[in-house]
């Protein structure tokens, strides 16, 4: 399969329609606090190529508010996608399921400042067209606290599923540097997706606290 | 020493052999007398169309074998199978047919790992049926992901012609974000049955959290619609999350909410 056009997105396959991500998210709703609990790490053993982006495969387990997901993969895109009223530089998607199916995504806006060692070691470990075996505990990319945007979206990807819930956080603690930025644009020159027509969808604007155990 | 171990092996797997004949043995028996109130039950009629809707990553196996249980021991004559595509066309088989004796329709989704997609569909078969085989009244049986899909058609608001939805089953399902703004929109009139599963000594169905199904329950009662709540507890063969929709106690149960 060749790899996704991000200079034709209109060209993607999407047989969905109203609820897609990723949107502006200037317009928001106050809210109450979300808390974020980590309660497995987050940890990633396979490091994988799929062409558009470095994906990480591996395990955890999150409450966030009343709900446990479990972590199932994390990617980077660059620039980030969605959009707030900072530009951010990055944006790490935490792709988290449910028992009965039901996906979730964590999101973390990233802008420049001195990097985080973690995004070091992925780039380190990145192999072109492979997978490779790592162990990587990816929590410590998420922030102790921000401002979350909460709504329901989709996959940003094919097969871009809808009934997304995402937590899109703001923050200002975990950044990408500019070396880091430049060595994933080498792989990957731009791999965000365009935003998408909010039609009337809420965006709740929280605050946002990590939990601990 | 080279010598005795095939006669040791040979010991082992007559043990294996016992102990697996053994299980399967209980597992009959755990079977027929869970079975037996469904024998022994009458089922009125009751004109009303039932439709199962399967979960994440289901497949025709997840509500066929209930759906033709329920035809053996009478409680309906009509069984329909109706699978709908990625794309929404929809193949029928079976009886095509919904009236007779508690039609039931059991539906399988070709692309059943996207919700809101499935969600479409389900009110799009609905609406078919309301429109073209005058079915006016329908029940709705969820397990999983379906009952959270049954949860969101139920909420919203339609702007075409909908059958009625009499009751409704949730079972081995939990709501996995806030469902306040919605729950004012749940029909008070439906009556509800929130099955779920519990493992002995785990805090679910291995996949759903009893506190999950109970807060299910707990949320709707708030809203006001008319609910009850039936936990099954067992070993993982009858109350793993994938195992309920094969439990004859559970058959029972939904058996006797719908047409008892």
């Amino acid at each position: 399969m060749p790899p996704l056009d991000y200079h034709h997105q209109d060209t993607w396959p999407n047989g969905f329609g109203q609820q897609q991500s990723p949107i502006d998210l200037r317009e928001t709703t106050a809210a109450d606090t979300s808390t974020l609990t980590v309660l497995a790490p987050w940890l990633a053993d396979q490091e994988i190529d799929d062409q558009v982006t470095i994906r990480l495969a591996g395990h955890g387990l999150t409450q966030i508010d009343q709900t446990q997901w479990h972590f199932i993969q994390a990617h980077l895109h660059v620039p980030a996608e969605h959009q707030t009223v900072n530009q951010r530089a990055a944006e790490w998607h935490f792709v988290h399921q449910s028992a009965i199916g039901a996906l979730c995504v964590v999101a973390v806006l990233l802008p420049l400042g001195d990097g985080m060692p973690v995004m070091d070691s992925v780039l380190d470990h990145f192999v072109a067209r492979s997978s490779q075996p790592v162990a990587l505990q990816l929590n410590s990319l998420l922030p102790p606290k921000g401002t979350v945007f909460r709504y329901l979206g989709s996959l940003t990807t094919p097969p871009l599923t809808e009934g997304v819930t995402w937590y899109v956080i703001d923050q200002t603690s975990i950044t990408i540097s500019p070396q880091q930025r430049q060595r994933f644009q080498q792989l990957f020159p731009d791999n965000h997706r365009k935003l998408q027509a909010r039609n009337n969808r809420p965006v709740l604007r929280g605050s946002f606290l990590q939990g601990s155990k | 020493m080279k010598r005795k171990q095939p006669k040791r092996h040979h010991w082992l797997g007559k043990t294996v052999l016992s102990l697996l004949l053994l299980a399967a043995g209980g597992y009959w028996l755990w079977w027929q007398i869970g079975s037996r109130p469904i024998h022994a039950r009458t089922y009125r009629n009751i004109n009303v169309v039932t439709v199962f809707i399967p979960g994440y990553g289901s497949n025709s196996l997840t509500f066929g074998p209930m759906v033709s249980r329920f035809q053996k021991d009478h409680a309906t004559n009509q069984v329909t199978t109706i699978k709908i595509s990625a794309t929404g066309k929809r193949t029928v088989t079976g009886a095509k047919r919904y009236d007779g004796k508690n039609p039931l329709i059991s539906v399988v989704f070709e692309d059943a790992k996207a919700p809101v997609k499935e969600t479409r569909q389900l009110t799009a078969l609905l609406h078919w049926l309301r429109t073209k085989h005058q079915v006016k009244r329908v029940n709705l049986v969820g397990h999983s992901m379906g009952s959270n899909l049954s949860f969101r058609y139920l909420t919203t608001q339609h702007t075409d012609f909908q059958p009625q939805v009499v009751k409704y089953i949730s079972f081995a399902s939990e709501f996995y974000r806030d469902p306040t703004s919605q729950l004012s929109h749940f029909p008070k009139s439906v009556q509800t049955l929130v099955i779920g599963g519990q493992i002995f000594g785990a805090k679910g169905d291995w996949a759903v959290s009893l506190a999950g199904v109970k807060r299910y329950e707990q949320e709707l009662k708030a809203a006001g619609v008319p609910t009850s709540l039936y936990i099954y507890r067992g070993t993982p063969i009858g109350a793993y999350h994938s195992s309920l929709h094969q439990n004859p106690y559970i058959d029972a149960k939904i058996l006797q909410f719908l047409f008892a």
